[in-house]
């Protein structure tokens, strides 16, 4: 978990990105193939939905950052 | 930055053809010999029975040679549209009877409309009220609330990757949010 973490820390900008879009995208087709195009479709919602988020709490850190 | 741009095309693609599939029920028809032996087992059941009879008193009649039925390609579930016409009045009335693999048989009286559009057939049905289609059935669906959960949560996992150095507090915070929508989900009869 350690190593997760820390490599997560260290994948910036485009990398983390394309990281992320291919997990995506392999998770997508094995939870399609596990239930699904319904359940698909909720892996992706909470996908969006929480890349939402930790884009805001990274923005709020980043303004946080620069005050002080 | 172009490969910024593609990522995000291509996750709201993804996202959206999701959303458009889940729209739709595929399946096919059945072969002659798999609709006679359903077919033989849905006059047994007793809704049916019972609808038949409603119907019968209401001067319908039955036509076997109408009637249609699909298998949903999703989970083998089995429709078959009973035709019932009374004179010139073809097709309006029908008895949907579904036998969905563990979760056993329903029968129900709708209008339904089976499309054919190459070699994809979609299944849509109406709830008939005052002789009126009303709103539309939604399907039953055949994931669980555990299966939302784990979806839900594998989701958030991943999403939570840009969330730098906070990936555990996005992750529990996200998995939590997942797990309340899916019991509230399951709670109010989502699936």
């Amino acid at each position: 978990m350690v190593n997760i973490l820390s490599i997560n820390c260290k994948l910036k900008g485009t990398k983390k990105l394309i990281l992320v879009t291919l997990l995506a995208f392999l998770l997508g087709i094995l939870f399609y193939y596990l239930g699904g195009i319904e359940l698909a479709f909720i892996f992706v919602l909470s996908l969006i939905v929480a890349s939402g988020i930790s884009l805001i709490i990274k923005s709020k850190k980043k303004k946080y950052q620069d005050l002080y | 930055m172009k490969a910024k741009v593609f990522c995000l095309v291509f996750l709201f693609s993804f996202a959206l053809n999701s959303f458009l599939f889940s729209q739709d029920t595929n399946g096919r028809l059945l072969t002659q010999s798999e609709l006679e032996e359903v077919y033989h087992k849905a006059l047994k059941n007793t809704d049916v029975i019972a609808f038949m009879e409603t119907l019968k008193e209401q001067g319908y009649i039955h036509e076997p040679e109408n009637s249609i039925a699909v298998i949903r390609n999703s989970d083998g579930a089995i429709f078959i549209n009973l035709a019932f016409n009374k004179g010139n009045d073809r097709l309006t009335s029908h008895i949907i009877y579904r036998n969905i693999p563990d979760r056993g048989e329903k029968v129900s009286f709708w209008e339904g409309i089976i499309k054919e559009e190459g070699d994809v057939l979609t299944l849509t049905e109406y709830e008939i009220s005052n002789g009126q289609i009303g709103r539309d059935i939604e399907l039953m669906s055949k994931i669980t609330a555990g299966h939302c959960i784990l979806a839900s949560c594998g989701g958030v996992l991943v999403g939570c990757i840009f969330s730098n150095c906070a990936y555990l507090k996005c992750a529990a915070v996200g998995c939590v949010g997942g797990l309340v929508t899916c019991l509230l989900l399951w709670a109010f009869g989502g699936f």
